[in-house]
């Protein structure tokens, strides 16, 4: 740590105070156990003398604090630490410098200060709460300050009136003194809530610096009314502080203790020292300049004297990260950046170019001099930061998309191909037009396989190969090329080289013109017996093809007819379409908004920003992969038809699913097993259950991210991953609100504690129901049993005149079973939930009419033990 | 299709951090002039200062939200070594103007550190309420609250002494099982080549500037598993992408430039399970760009780790956007007009009038046209 320019000498022991001699060539440094007089030389300290001697080392030896006259060369003064006030006499023959010792003070001596001009005077501030002033001639005390208060811990002469001293006390206040006029002070101001334990004049201007314990520097300004300036704030108690020569704003400060560094502030920027120095290990117990703005001079605790060239400082402001950036949920950008930020660095003096480091230079000495100054003049303006966000247009949110799916998709009630149609209709509207063609390959391919009976129960994992993607296509080739085309084009996205092999030959048959497979696949299926299920299945397809409903196909290619600008769609225009694709599509505007656009990140959904790029990018690559599948595909196919085990859809679905995730879109692959159903487990081979676990997690927190709780909740409560649909069990609980204020209700029949509705009235006789309450199901209007079981005997109009044919009495089993609200609105509430799994969920049951009931449920998520999300 | 927005902060110094919460509903802005603030989205989507408290005796460097199922909890780390966690108390349902701002109570002051912490950070959700703060002598701790109900108990459970110093930490988000608990850690120590200040803090030579820990289940124990050596200039920031289904990891690393790292794990492939569960990794650099001047100081991620947000020295906000694997581009350059007043002018800012501040700004985007696109192969 210790660079070229800055110089030390260790101690014997630590030293307490320094002080330097008129002309900045000696200084002498006290302590405890040591008293030295080193000059400055050549930047190098050499011991002129120790004081230290003789035969009596007694306490006047263990120095307080130290103060060399600026006038009498020879002249030292010492605060003992027995409160004696001793004057040492460096001309004085002999080893004992020592002139005189004034015992005067009751207390330990805290600080000794000469006057400014007269060579005469000094003066001391006591523990005992005393100043004095000596005549150093008349060896006499002169006066006697009494400053009223516990102790006195800095008194200094002020540069500008001669006679002026300003002394700090323990108790925060600050005295100006007269130091001809014992009787009472000049100015008494309280300054800090702490201690006061130093205090520096100004050079030029009337400032008075007072550092505390409260951790601040004070700068007040004693022309006439003190007025506080300026307020430094540190990170520890200050001990001591010391105007920077010939620099106004300037002054450095080393704290009492936890901290060793010294700091040079700009006042006018309060919070980050301009400078620091972390040369001492242990804290710094003194400091003074040595009459020059780039030297100064600090003892420490670590026993040892440095002096310091400014060059050597560090700059924390350099370090300091000046910017912060954050994206939110909702896609909104914040940063935060300095208005006016630092210049940018010179090249140093020693010519290592700073680009090389970057500005981050925490180690100190690595600014060149004109750097510094620089960094100097800009410092204290640096300051001022703005932040500023950026917010997506509200019509086309970010993750507009992403929720419009997530809300929309139909994931479980219905044939894995219904819900796959409905989906990829979805993922249509909302231009995820890759998400789509994976779902309308899903609906294709669960389509088939419902078609006979009751579809047929997976059997194990590895042993079927669910039906090829490629089957349905032949009665409309051109159709379902046009399809799978943009199946083909997301496969190159996925990057691990292990599965490109794999994809290859997948996208390779899907890429093929259609007739080319269906001819092998019927060859080779009529002999595959041990499928049988899924052949079977496939079969029926065949012999009855034109029972399909192909409009998803359809709508496919007329989606993507108007991107690839291909006038005549017809098939055999289309058994040439990859190779003929590239270059209409490169000739095509790249901002054109192509329906069919398969571009990657426009199926993410996401590149709001981005589409045309990506569009344009993403098209001659395709078209490149599809060129060269046209080849390969066909040939591998044709020459093996026995392998055509490999053309299973398990594996590619679950590679695009993969993909999907690992493009950030977690949500069709979540959704794609969901939506499947007990289908779910061809796919369980490919995606293993880590994964799934962590996709299905990975989309509850995005939906809870966008507080979309009930989809959460269905994608829990739908959870096949037993971790993931056990979480719907954990720290669920119910309460239940006031319908009228929403405030929550305590337990019983208490009525509401804010706006003292009574709940759960019969609507016959009025009175508070307690114990059973019978209701209908349709008005949410009841009360007790047998009166409402009365009310019907007579009505079939609901008793609260609301208009409804209630339902009560007709059928006994429906009123019995939702007799429940009152007492057991708890339990049935409970119950419910436990049928519905329900974390966060809107209450089903019961409360069809919430404005009538007179109880909202309020569950308290699991995510919100403290955050009580209401859900009505 | 960006909207810009000054927001009137009232920060004394400059700003350090800004964090959204979990919903993208709250923000909270930590300065050098020892306050932080939150802020919250009002009715009309704009910001409304809900808090503002002296947090630390000096700059303020990171704050950071807890999920929010530990209820309403950031954590601040500071200039003055300590890292303070924070509590939002009374009803937080209640909107803060009705009552002024709101309260935020001390918690717990960690005060372990003996110089600046530079970093803090919540542990993902599922391994619990953890905290991890790092510090400029290079000393990562791992905080635990044992129990979530009390904020005022941290147990400092682990101290991995890296022995340089570090700037920056994050915490791997993903999901998985499969994926052990794992921290990154940025250091900005000076690259020990250059000639001055001989730094013997670092003197195995080495200048790796990012190192992967892992928890490891069996030992109880955080180890360096991995050190990528492709980051070799001293790290302002980094950050993991959300991993919300990826078999790899993505790391932003912000030093010199902007780089993409990404993180593969191999575990059951080459290396078998019996190697003491040390999961070694193939990282990658994916991709690196240099436009922010000389500089990037910080990177953040969408909630889908599909888009990146940087910010450097020429105070612009680029957004870098995954075209499809491996493929990152520029997708917008986000620049307040108010930002570049002071840019040009350099050393003679100190005299600069403050201009009035501007509540509008422009937005340019990124030049659209990408000639050379580079096949994917």
């Amino acid at each position: 740590m210790l660079s070229a320019n800055t110089i030390c000498v260790s101690q014997e022991g630590p030293a307490n105070a320094l002080a330097l001699n008129k002309d900045y060539t000696q200084v002498v440094i006290a302590g405890r156990n040591v008293f030295k007089v080193f000059s400055i030389v050549n930047d190098e300290f050499s011991e002129v003398c120790n004081l230290r001697v003789g035969k009596n080392l007694n306490l006047n030896f263990s120095s307080i604090d130290v103060a060399w006259s600026a006038i009498e060369e020879n002249t030292l003064a010492t605060a003992a630490t027995n409160g004696a006030v001793v004057v040492w006499n460096l001309g004085k023959q002999g080893r004992s410098k020592q002139e005189h010792v004034f015992s005067d003070h009751k207390r330990t001596v805290n600080k000794v200060s000469f006057h400014l001009t007269e060579p005469a005077l000094l003066i001391s501030g006591s523990q005992d709460g005393t100043m004095k002033c000596f005549d150093l001639r008349m060896k006499e005390v002169a006066r006697t300050f009494l400053s009223n208060t516990e102790s006195v811990r800095d008194v200094q002469f002020s540069p500008h009136q001669a006679h002026t001293f300003a002394a700090v006390s323990e108790n925060g206040s600050v005295q100006v003194w007269d130091v001809r006029r014992a009787e009472r002070c000049l100015q008494q101001f309280t300054a800090h809530s702490g201690p006061v334990f130093a205090c520096d004049w100004h050079p030029e201007q009337t400032w008075l610096a007072t550092a505390s314990r409260d951790k601040t520097i004070k700068v007040w300004d004693l022309h006439a009314k003190p007025t506080l300036e300026y307020t430094i704030y540190t990170i520890a108690s200050v001990g001591h502080v010391k105007w920077r020569p010939q620099k106004k704003y300037h002054i450095a400060s080393c704290a009492l203790v936890l901290d060793s560094t010294i700091n040079v502030w700009d006042i006018r920027r309060p919070h980050i020292p301009f400078a620091t120095f972390a040369e001492h290990r242990d804290v710094t117990t003194a400091i003074a300049w040595q009459g020059d703005p780039d030297v100064f001079l600090s003892t420490s605790r670590d026993c040892t004297l440095y002096r310091h060239k400014f060059r050597e400082a560090a700059h924390p402001v350099l370090w300091a990260n000046p910017q912060g950036v954050c994206v939110s949920a909702r896609g909104e950008v914040a940063q935060a950046a300095a208005m006016r930020p630092l210049p940018p660095l010179p090249p140093s003096s020693d010519g290592r170019p700073p680009a090389a480091l970057g500005r981050k230079q925490p180690t100190a000495g690595s600014l060149s001099i004109n750097a510094q100054s620089a960094l100097e003049r800009a410092f204290s303006t640096a300051a001022a930061t703005q932040l500023t966000r950026w917010t997506q247009n509200s019509s086309k949110g970010e993750e507009a998309p992403f929720i419009a799916c997530a809300r929309a998709y139909k994931l479980r009630g219905s044939p894995p191909h219904i819900l796959a149609k409905h989906n990829a209709q979805v993922a249509r509207d909302v231009d995820r037009h890759t998400v789509a063609h994976v779902w309308e390959v899903l609906a294709v391919l669960y389509e088939k396989r419902s078609v006979p009976e009751p579809a047929p129960q997976p059997p194990a994992p590895e042993g079927a190969p669910p039906p090829p993607l490629h089957e349905p296509h032949p009665p409309h080739a051109p159709a379902d090329t046009a399809h799978y085309n943009s199946v083909v084009e997301e496969e190159p996205l996925v990057d691990t080289e292990e599965s490109m092999d794999n994809q290859f030959q997948y996208s390779g048959v899907l890429g093929l013109p259609t007739a080319d497979i269906y001819i092998p696949r019927i060859k080779h299926h009529t002999p595959d017996g041990e499928v049988c299920g899924w052949v079977s299945a496939a079969t029926a397809h065949y012999v009855d093809p034109d029972a399909m409903d192909w409009t998803l196909p359809e709508e496919a290619f007329t989606l993507r007819t108007p991107h690839h600008h291909d006038p005549e769609p017809d098939g055999a225009a289309h058994a040439n379409d990859h190779n003929s694709n590239a270059p209409l599509v490169v000739s095509s505007s790249p901002g054109a908004l192509s329906g069919g656009s398969s571009s990657a990140s426009s199926g993410s959904g996401q590149n709001v920003i981005s589409d045309a790029p990506s569009r344009q990018n993403y098209t001659p690559q395709s078209s490149v992969t599809t060129v060269e599948d046209g080849v390969v595909g066909p040939l591998r196919v044709r020459g093996d038809p026995a392998d055509s085990g490999e053309l299973d859809a398990a594996p590619l679905l679950a590679s695009a699913l993969k993909l999907h995730a690992d493009l950030g879109d977690v949500q069709t692959g979540v959704c794609v097993l969901m939506a499947l159903a007990d289908y779910r487990v061809d796919l369980f081979p490919y995606i293993d259950e880590a994964l799934q676990e962590h996709w299905l997690l990975g989309y509850i927190e995005l939906l809870q991210r966008h507080k979309l709780w009930n989809l959460a909740t269905e994608i829990i409560r739908g959870a096949w991953v037993y971790s993931v649909w056990q979480s719907s069990q954990q720290s669920t609980t119910v309460q239940t609100a006031c319908a009228r204020c929403g405030r929550r209700l305590r337990a019983g029949h208490a009525p509401c504690d804010r706006c003292a509705a009574q709940h759960s009235l019969c609507a016959v006789c009025h009175q508070v129901v307690r114990g059973l309450f019978a209701w209908c199901q349709g008005c949410a209007h009841g009360g007790h049993l047998h009166h409402i079981q009365k009310w019907m005997e007579q009505h079939s109009l609901c008793p609260a005149g609301c208009g409804h044919h209630c339902q009560l009495g007709r059928n006994k089993s429906a009123l019995t079973t939702s007799c429940t609200l009152s007492k057991t609105c708890q339990a049935t509430v409970e119950q419910q939930l436990s049928v519905y799994n329900a974390r966060t969920m809107d209450i089903v049951l019961p409360l069809q009419v919430k404005e009538t009931i007179p109880y909202r449920v309020f569950i308290i998520l699991s995510e919100g033990q403290k955050q009580a999300r209401e859900v009505t | 299709m960006f909207e810009t927005q000054t927001v009137v902060v009232d920060h004394k110094d400059l700003i350090h951090d800004v964090a959204y919460d979990f919903y993208g509903e709250r923000m909270a802005t930590c300065s050098s002039d020892h306050y932080v603030k939150i802020w919250d989205l009002d009715e009309n989507g704009g910001w409304r200062l809900s808090a503002s408290w002296k947090a630390h005796h000096g700059s303020v460097w990171k704050v950071t939200w807890a999920h929010p199922e530990f209820g309403q909890l950031i954590a601040t780390c500071s200039f003055d070594r300590t890292a303070a966690i924070w509590e939002e108390v009374g009803d937080t349902t209640v909107p803060g103007t009705e009552r002024g701002l709101r309260q935020w109570v001390k918690r717990s002051n960690l005060v372990d550190s003996r110089t600046s912490v530079t970093d803090v950070k919540f542990g993902p959700k599922h391994l619990g309420l953890l905290l991890v703060t790092c510090s400029a002598d290079g000393i990562i701790r791992i905080y635990e609250a044992p129990d979530v109900m009390n904020l005022a108990q941290w147990i400092l459970q682990h101290e991995i002494p890296i022995k340089v110093s570090i700037s920056c930490l994050s915490w791997n988000p993903s999901l998985s099982r499969v994926h052990p608990p794992m921290i990154a850690l940025g250091s900005d120590e000076p690259n020990t080549l250059s000639n001055m200040s001989v730094n013997d803090r670092s003197g195995n030579g080495s200048n790796d500037k990012v190192f992967i820990y892992e928890y490891s289940e069996a030992s109880r124990r955080w180890t360096r598993t991995d050190c990528l050596v492709s980051v070799q200039e001293p790290v302002n920031d980094l950050a993991f992408a959300p991993n919300l289904g990826r078999s790899f990891h993505l790391l932003a690393v912000a030093t010199k430039d902007v780089r993409i790292i990404k993180i593969e794990p191999i575990i059951d492939s080459t290396v078998a399970p019996s190697s003491g569960g040390t999961a070694r990794f193939r990282s990658e650099v994916v991709v690196a760009f240099d436009d922010h001047a000389s500089c990037a100081w910080r990177v953040s991620w969408n909630v889908t780790g599909t888009m990146l947000a940087s910010s450097g020295d020429d105070c612009c906000v680029r957004l870098w956007k995954m075209q499809y694997l491996n493929q990152w581009k520029s997708v917008a350059v986000l620049r307040n007009e108010r930002g570049e007043g002071g840019n040009g002018s350099g050393g003679g800012a100190g005299e600069m009038a403050v201009a009035p501040r501007a509540h509008t700004a422009y937005l340019k985007m990124a030049a659209m046209a990408n000639p050379g696109h580079m096949p994917w192969h």
